[in-house]
């Protein structure tokens, strides 16, 4: 598969039983939209994808690493400040950062006391080096 | 083996060949009097002629092409002891004990579904297809029990008559959809036209061209789905009577029942070669069901008790099923040795793997037999790296460790060992130890390790003898072996505890 962003190879990172398609170069994320519903489903989240909105963006639009077809622009997030690009059969695409600010805003909803932010927490683990881990 | 069964199957196929063929030429008549009659006097000819064309093509379709044809349909990627030696050599094994003239070519279908099939017309041209779902879920007794099962298959002389049966069936519903069709085209026409002409004999010949096309398919079904069912119960006889261990294709059996996965490549017409219906779970026995219900095979493979002989799978099956008709004819089973059950080896997979496990499984599976590089960073992170990947080192993304490339390539497992051992040579590398991978305990499609979590623990790559120092903050559930790309899985040792056992 090749990054939707910078064209190189996107290589599959595991850790705690997630998975998620990296770009080295440009750090963007690719989702398979079946392993988008596993993270939310794990998280109770799934009310995150009702946020999505199509838009109509001007951002450059971006093909499918699966497909190769145009990807839709979809907000996401409470106020809908993020901009996604999503293929509706193959999965979502992440800017550097927009995964994480994304998850931070759908679990922001659904957090109760007591309940860690296990998500973000996650990618944090994913890319925070171990040395800065603070725990 | 049972000749007399080989000498039937032969006979049907014939039989079938020449049965469809007629059929399918009287259903040709009729659309050609139907549709064009009026006009023209040699249409039924015509339609005849046309019928046996399209027969005769799908005839050496099926006989030429049908392997390839099926096989891209249904997402397979061959492997050979180089790429996937832990199945290649499971395979060996059974085709030695089955003494079949050739080693079958060996596929891993890309799919999550556990299910396996093989295809081929003779015992020197098979194939044989697992899917990665059953790899994942499956442990050395479950998939040889599979593959056993499936080369009862070739060697029953039964994928002939499946390959002939499926692919005249495909043109029986090409032939009465046409046919349907132009009825639906051609009813306005028709009833303007019937006062001024033939009347009485233009309505029978309609009703009857109706009633063929409409029942075509559906004979054509109950023919060859009420054949297949039979054939399943003898290949498990026969896996039952290779592996000298039923509860092996038993316990299989129970997993491919329960996945919930749904078999993306299975089409209705390929379903009949699955070793379970991948269309449909029917738990109850109906007319048009391809296979025997999953809990009657159970059944019979667990109530083997006194051995793993067909005599013994026989009572079970009479026992079970309460059918009295013989399974088995008696003269293939006169010299029918005693064939004690060995002991299990040890135990594969739990049974309560969750879906999304052993999705990923599958996956990495099919990444494996893809040429995906694997890199597991001692920061627990597991870098996969697909074959277009270019660089030699690749950098963590989460500690900035740099990793050297090891390619899974063509030269694989020998070449590897060498270039490992010369790379590093603190690694204990035991040469002898390749011929044994595939007889190592427990481990099927890949090698089985319990995790103890919080303690240190040193274990060894069945495949090429490299040893692992895991620390106990080990966050992984798996680690590719950097000297020969074998996949060790691990799971928490609370989770093998619940392996079900009949
Ligand atoms: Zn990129
Ligand atoms: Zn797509
Ligand atoms: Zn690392
Ligand atoms: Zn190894």
């Amino acid at each position: 598969m090749k990054c939707p962003q910078c064209s190189d190879i996107l290589i599959t990172l595991e850790f705690d039983r997630i998975e998620i398609d990296y770009c080295p170069r440009c750090e963007g994320v690719w989702l398979d939209s079946g392993e988008l519903a596993l993270l939310l489903a794990r998280e109770g989240g799934s009310a995150l994808v009702g946020t999505f909105r199509p838009v109509s963006g001007k951002e450059r639009k971006r093909t499918c690493p699966i497909c190769s077809r145009a990807m839709k622009k979809i907000l996401a997030g409470g106020n809908g400040s993020i901009l996604l690009d999503e293929c509706p059969d193959h999965g979502l695409w992440f800017d550097r950062g927009e995964l994480k600010k994304t998850l931070a805003a759908g679990c922001s909803g659904i957090r109760e006391e007591g309940r860690e932010d296990s998500l973000t927490r996650l990618l944090d683990e994913i890319f925070v080096p171990c040395g800065e881990e603070s725990r | 083996m049972f000749w007399s069964i080989i000498a039937a199957n032969k006979r049907k196929t014939v039989l079938l060949i020449a049965a469809m063929g007629l059929f399918l030429v009287l259903l040709g008549a009729a659309i050609g009097v139907f549709v064009a009659g009026d006009y023209h006097p040699y249409a039924g000819f015509a339609g005849a002629g046309i019928a046996a064309l399209v027969w005769a093509v799908m005839l050496l379709a099926s006989l030429y092409a049908s392997d390839s044809v099926l096989l891209s349909i249904s997402n397979a990627h061959q492997v050979d002891r180089d790429t996937y030696p832990q199945l290649y050599n499971l395979v060996e094994e059974m085709v030695i004990a089955g003494s079949l003239p050739a080693m079958p070519k060996v596929y891993v279908v890309d799919d999550p579904a556990p299910n396996a099939f093989a295809m081929g017309k003779s015992p020197k041209d098979s194939h044989i297809c697992v899917t990665a779902g059953l790899l994942a879920v499956c442990g050395r007794d479950e998939l040889q029990g599979v593959v056993a099962h499936e080369l009862g298959h070739i060697m029953n002389r039964d994928l002939l008559y499946m390959t002939v049966a499926a692919t005249m069936l495909g043109s029986m519903l090409l032939i009465s959809d046409v046919f349907l069709r132009s009825f639906r085209y051609s009813t306005m026409r028709y009833t303007s036209r019937s006062r001024r002409s033939s009347g009485k004999g233009a309505v029978v010949i309609l009703i009857v061209s109706l009633v063929l096309a409409i029942l075509a398919p559906i004979l054509a079904r109950i023919l060859y789905f009420s054949i297949s069912r039979k054939r399943e119960y003898l290949a498990d006889a026969t896996s039952a009577r290779l592996t000298r261990y039923p509860e092996g294709l038993a316990s299989a059996l129970e997993k491919i029942g329960g996945s919930t996965e749904k078999l993306v490549a299975a089409r209705s017409v390929t379903a009949p070669f699955y070793i379970v219906n991948p269309t449909k779970q029917s738990l109850h026995d109906s007319v048009f069901a391809t296979h025997p219900p999953l809990s009657a095979r159970i059944k019979v493979l667990r109530s083997m008790a006194g051995g793993a002989g067909y005599l013994d799978y026989m009572k079970a099956y009479i026992q079970v099923t309460r059918k009295r008709q013989a399974l088995i004819p008696a003269a293939d089973l006169k010299g029918a040795g005693k064939v004690e059950i060995r002991a299990a080896n040890a135990a594969g997979p739990a049974a309560g793997l969750t879906a999304a496990e052993s999705r990923r499984r599958a996956g990495d599976i099919m990444r494996a037999v893809n040429k995906f590089a694997f890199v597991t960073c001692q920061c627990g992170l597991e870098i996969k790296l697909p074959p277009e990947y270019a660089g030699d080192t690749v950098s963590c993304p989460r500690c900035k460790r740099v990793h050297s490339v090891i390619r899974p390539g063509a030269k694989a497992t020998g070449a590897v060992l060498s270039a490992s051992a010369a790379m590093n040579a603190s690694a204990a590398v035991r040469p002898e130890s390749v011929a044994q991978d595939y007889s190592g305990p427990g481990h099927a499609g890949v090698q089985q390790e319990k995790l103890n979590p919080g303690k240190w623990q040193t274990i060894t790559c069945h495949a090429c003898g490299r040893p692992y120092e895991i620390s106990p903050s080990f966050g992984s559930r798996k680690l590719v072996c950097s000297g020969c790309g074998s996949l060790i899985l691990f799971s928490p040792a609370s989770e093998a505890v619940h392996h079900k056992r009949g």
